[in-house]
């Protein structure tokens, strides 16, 4: 086994790429929020006949049109503002239709409860799949039936504001080679030009970047030795201050990083309790500059530092192995200068 | 530091402070109101006679099948102490300081109890590790603001811990004996179960995780002694939960438990905990309550944050470093004993925190998937239900951390002990304003009232006037089930669920939790549409016969989330003259007026059935004049657990025990007509070949009169369960005999 992982094609060729096609296949099959044999079109709040913000009361109605980019179009997805959660009973109920623009008819209407826009980034209307759509315009409408200010929904302003969806039917793709090939070149570049969607793949792509990061980084340069080890802190915050520390892949990813890193250097749990403090100081100071948001992304990873350094801890009370304890790799990390100042300080 | 004389004395000078606590925060009035009403504190006896004793449970809403016999003995012994205390004041403020001297006093013990040298060097440290406990703001705004059944388990989980604890170490059962006994004292306590688990749960899954710590030999030693600790104690509570747990597997319509794990609890629990995670660990870390849900849904705790809290953060963070310094010294300043229960609470922490705080990045959708085990629904207030856990464990941790570096750094211990008041001491200073609150939505009405005479007055007349089997229909109608009862010198309100039913044992309908979610829809239509025909009718069925009509509700209460202001509108004197037929009585001052409905009710109906309720689980019925199959109904929520059973004309009363064993008549017929009412279908033919004929009647002109029991069963799960109680407690103390006997044996 050893000899067939040592063979250097495996090792940097086909784990790598195994991995990475595992990230595509993952991504495109394996997504909650959006099915394999859906793509999907974006539009703009350019679509809403008369696009207004204001709460959509009783009898109100919005509409809009969008020319649809497929055929099978099924879902119409949009985008509402997360309101506050109302009793079960005190719910609004929303009508929803949908019609080609020189139909007389409607193709469909379905009343759905406005409870269930609550926590969802955007609510889909799904309805009987068109199979002709491509290249025709739709015409929808939704009204509200009980609106009041208290259960009343109301649209985002944010982009995009419409999202049809066109849901391609599985016998279909998987009997039909050309077809086939089409859908899955369209469904990736529609994957890959959504940052979203391209967000939560991280998480799949995670098993690369650990490989890449024990592989690459940690074994075959210094990056790994210790005193580069507060590079992932470092990261964390450049990733929180920008928001992205919380995406599924790349939590994960820091929280591996930080686990390798801990085995492979076999630093005590003392160390990451120096993280969670470090995240910690980061956080109030965060609070008292009042930036509560960053200050709670700081505070996530306190706890993350705290939950590993556990974890550590409880490992160590059962080993006899020696750790590099937080004082060593104080002194391995802070450079000679300050440390001889501090040192300095506490013998005064 | 200071010797055991002087901290006696702090220790004593700390309870009377508590004890005087409630005086300096309610200023000489009543604090009663919410959801449990807090009357229990100044009424124990009236409680125990209206409601406590019974399963069929009225509180102002429909009948349901809900035990509340866990109040029992807390409200026996408490009757007992109100024959002594005269003044309600006191009693209430008593019932308000009890738990948190009780946390005090056996936290102490606790922490004492898991170090192992020099206890007596470190009682300065328990003592801080306990008022960081009892005082924390945590406790402040989620239990003593509210002060539910709940708050009693400031007191219960120490108490408990400390006694598990001391079995584990010494094996004696007298400690068994002790909790049990403290166990059933508060077992109205134990009968919150989401926070008691909000404590349980992050201890268990702790344990779990530090399995591999421990021998094979010392896992079995514990199992042992958990089984033996916790199998006593769950049966010395059989008196409530045997009742309780067959409540759960109830498939009656009108069971609480069945409404609360509800499938409409169900589907709003990951919204409800999407709306609600937003805050984050910062907060709890410094001992706060979420700064980020109080802003979300505009709570009092906002402003105290923004007035107070915010300004002196740095010293909040005390405790904080504090901890951190611990963590970083523990391994050399515990022994290996202290070290395992410190990791033992400090992962069971870091669960707690988790569970308290929910919004830990994707963390959050890890607790959204927890939501499909079964039960876990009861967690959707998460930022409720683990609070109190949390902090408890955290105190723990925060005393460990204390003695380490009390040991680590002796020369310095004043400085730590100074740090550590200064930042319990900041935690004292907005006490009033966390627990004192203005009603929820109102600018400037607070709870805390004297009720004044004239409803009392009032009260009185209306028991004389009505009788004891009616409901009523409370006006200005609001959407929760609440009276307003306005203090006689300024605008603060008892704005709690409505205590006609103690006062009087009469229960009435005040809001739309009174009703099921169907009737409280119906009855707002009727209200909104002004259709006087159908809400008659509606009132009838439910046998509303008067309506209590309260007219001097300060203007701020009726702007507040109390009143719906479309339905509150429509409550004018149209209404009242559209549903009210004769006035009965009005108070001295004109602000409570009692009318009796339109059109005349009964409890049972038609009209050849008479009957006496003997108490709310009971009833003596008889139908006279039977000459065919005729229904029978019974204006009661519908349940199973009403039977009919025969009732000689000989004898006056059965024992309700026997009642367990005998057939009831008419089972099968046994229907509702609607959400509300039971219905039976009485046939005189199977009358006379199924019951004694000392049931029944022949009138000289051939009819038939059925003497019956109409009794609701479950009751007779308390009686049992009682029983179990008892036994249990019989067989703890002969088991501490037989300990003794042999003790004493061996010795001779």
């Amino acid at each position: 086994m050893r000899k067939f992982y040592n063979n250097k094609w495996i090792k940097w060729f086909f784990i790598p790429i195994g991995l990475f096609l595992f990230w595509i296949f993952a991504s495109l099959t394996i997504n909650p929020s959006i099915n394999f044999s859906t793509l999907i079109q974006k539009d703009g709040k350019e679509h809403y006949f008369m696009f207004n913000d204001k709460l959509l009361l009783r009898n109100d109605t919005i509409s809009g049109q969008f020319k649809a980019s497929e055929d099978n179009l099924g879902i119409i997805s949009i985008r509402f503002i997360p309101q506050k959660q109302v009793d079960f009973d005190d719910e609004d109920s929303l009508v929803f239709r949908i019609k080609e623009k020189k139909a007389k008819e409607w193709h469909y209407q379905g009343t759905y409860s406005s409870g269930g826009i609550f926590g969802v980034p955007m609510f889909p209307f799904g309805f009987p799949t068109i199979s002709d759509s491509k290249n025709k315009t739709y015409i929808f409408s939704i009204t509200s039936q009980h609106g009041t200010r208290k259960n009343a929904v109301k649209l985002s302003r944010k982009e995009p504001a419409l999202i049809s969806m066109y849901v391609f039917p599985k016998n279909k793709l998987i009997s039909d080679k050309r077809l086939f090939v089409n859908f899955f070149y369209k469904k990736l570049i529609n994957y890959f030009s959504n940052l979203e969607l391209l967000a939560s793949s991280t998480v799949y792509l995670s098993p690369l970047l650990f490989y890449l990061f024990t592989h690459l980084l940690v074994r075959k340069t210094t990056l790994g030795k210790i005193h580069t080890i507060p590079i992932i802190p470092l990261l964390i915050v450049l990733a929180a201050s920008i928001n992205i520390d919380l995406i599924l892949g790349i939590f994960l990813s820091f929280i591996g990083f930080w686990i390798i890193t801990v085995i492979l250097n076999k630093i005590e749990s003392r160390v990451s309790f120096l993280f969670a403090l470090l995240f910690f100081c980061l956080s109030l100071i965060s609070v008292i500059l009042k930036s509560q948001q960053l200050g709670s992304r700081f505070s996530n990873w306190t706890f993350i530092f705290l939950a590993v350094g556990t974890v550590q801890t409880i490992y160590e009370s059962q080993s006899s192995k020696k750790f590099i304890s937080y004082r060593i790799f104080l002194k391995r990390v802070i450079p000679k200068k300050i440390l001889s100042k501090i040192s300095k300080y506490h013998q005064v | 530091m200071f010797n055991k004389n002087k901290y006696r004395i702090i220790y004593f000078l700390t309870i009377a402070v508590l004890i005087s606590l409630p005086y300096y925060i309610f200023e000489g009035k009543l604090f009663i109101g919410g959801d449990d009403t807090r009357l229990l504190y100044v009424y124990p006896w009236e409680w125990i006679n209206n409601i406590a004793f019974f399963s069929w449970f009225h509180f102002s809403a429909i009948g349901t099948n809900n035990p509340n016999q866990a109040l029992l003995p807390f409200l026996s012994i408490w009757s007992i102490l109100s024959f002594f205390i005269h003044s309600k004041v006191v009693l209430d403020y008593f019932s308000f300081s009890l738990p948190l001297i009780i946390g005090f006093i056996f936290f102490q013990k606790l922490i004492k109890e898991m170090i192992e040298v020099n206890k007596d060097e470190y009682r300065f440290t328990f003592y801080f590790g306990s008022l960081i406990y009892i005082l924390s703001p945590i406790i402040a705004i989620n239990q003593l603001s509210i002060f539910l059944y709940s708050a009693w388990l400031i007191g219960l989980l120490p108490i408990i811990t400390y006694y598990f604890i001391k079995y584990l170490k010494t094996n004696k059962f007298i400690f068994v004996l002790k909790n049990v006994l403290w166990c059933i004292f508060l077992s109205f306590a134990l009968s919150t179960i989401p926070w008691l688990l909000g404590f349980i749960l992050p201890i268990i899954i702790a344990l779990l995780s530090l399995f591999t710590l421990f021998s094979k030999k010392d896992h079995l030693y514990f199992l042992k002694q958990s089984t033996i600790f916790f199998g006593t104690t769950i049966l010395s509570q059989s008196f409530w939960l045997l009742s309780f747990i067959i409540n759960i597997f109830s498939s009656s319509r009108n069971s609480f438990i069945a409404n609360v794990l509800s499938s409409q609890t169900k589907d709003t629990f990951a919204p409800t905990v999407i709306a609600t995670a937003t805050g984050n660990i910062f907060y709890p870390l410094l001992n706060l309550f979420h700064r980020q849900i109080s802003f979300d849904f505009g709570w009092q705790l906002k402003n105290i944050f923004l007035t107070f809290y915010d300004n002196a953060i740095i010293v909040y963070t005390i405790p904080t470093f504090i901890l951190f310094i611990g963590l970083f010294n523990y391994k050399e300043w515990l022994n290996k004993h202290e070290r395992k229960y410190f990791l033992l609470f400090f992962t069971a922490f870091l669960f707690s925190l988790f569970f308290f705080t929910v919004n830990i990045g994707p963390l959050r959708e890890l607790f959204i998937v927890l939501g499909k085990l079964p039960g876990f629904v009861m967690f959707r207030n998460f930022y409720d239900k683990f609070a109190l856990g949390y902090i408890f464990i955290y105190a723990i941790i925060l005393s460990f951390v204390m003695i380490v570096l009390v040991r680590k750094y002796k020369n310095k211990t004043k400085t730590i002990y100074s740090l550590i008041i200064l930042s319990i001491m900041i935690n004292f200073i907005p006490i009033k304003q966390l627990i004192v609150r203005p009603i929820w939505t109102t600018n400037n009405t607070y709870a805390n009232i004297t009720i004044p005479d004239e409803y009392f007055t009032f009260i009185k007349n209306t028991k004389a006037n009505v009788p004891y089997s009616a409901n009523m229909l409370s006006l200005p109608f609001n959407i929760a089930g609440y009276t307003i009862i306005k203090d006689s010198k300024s605008d603060n309100t008892f704005a709690g669920r409505s205590p006609l039913q103690l006062f009087t044992g009469i229960n009435d309908f005040s809001g739309n939790l009174s009703f099921s979610a169907n009737d409280s829809e119906k009855f707002n239509q009727h209200i909104t549409q002004r259709n006087y025909i159908d809400l008659n009718n509606f009132l009838k069925a439910r046998n509303i016969g008067y309506v209590f009509i309260t007219k001097n509700i300060p203007d701020d209460i009726k702007k507040s989330y109390l009143f719906d202001p479309k339905i509150l509108h429509n409550q004018d004197q149209k209404l009242i003259d559209a549903i009210t037929g004769d006035k009965i009585t009005e108070s001295k001052n004109g602000n409570y007026i009692l009318y009796k409905t339109k059109h005349a009710t009964s409890l049972f109906y038609p009209k050849n059935v008479e009957f006496k309720k003997i108490n709310p689980v009971k009833y003596h019925i008889e139908i006279k004049g039977l000459t065919k199959k005729q229904n029978l109904y019974f204006a009661e929520s519908f349940s199973t657990g009403w039977n009919l059973y025969p009732r000689s004309y000989k004898n006056k009363d059965i024992n309700p025990l026997l009642l367990t064993w005998e057939r009831s008549i008419a089972k099968n017929t046994h229907t509702s007509t609607d959400v509300y009412t039971n219905k039976w279908v009485i046939d005189p033919e199977k009358v006379i070949k199924e019951i004694p004929s000392s049931s029944y009647r022949k009138n000289p002109d051939g009819t038939l009169n059925v003497s019956l029991t109409m009794y609701f069963k479950p009751q007779n799960n308390f009686y049992f369960g009682a029983l179990i109680t008892l036994i249990t407690l019989l067989f703890c103390m002969l088991w501490l005999y037989i300990i003794k006997f042999k003790k004493n044996e061996k010795i001779l």
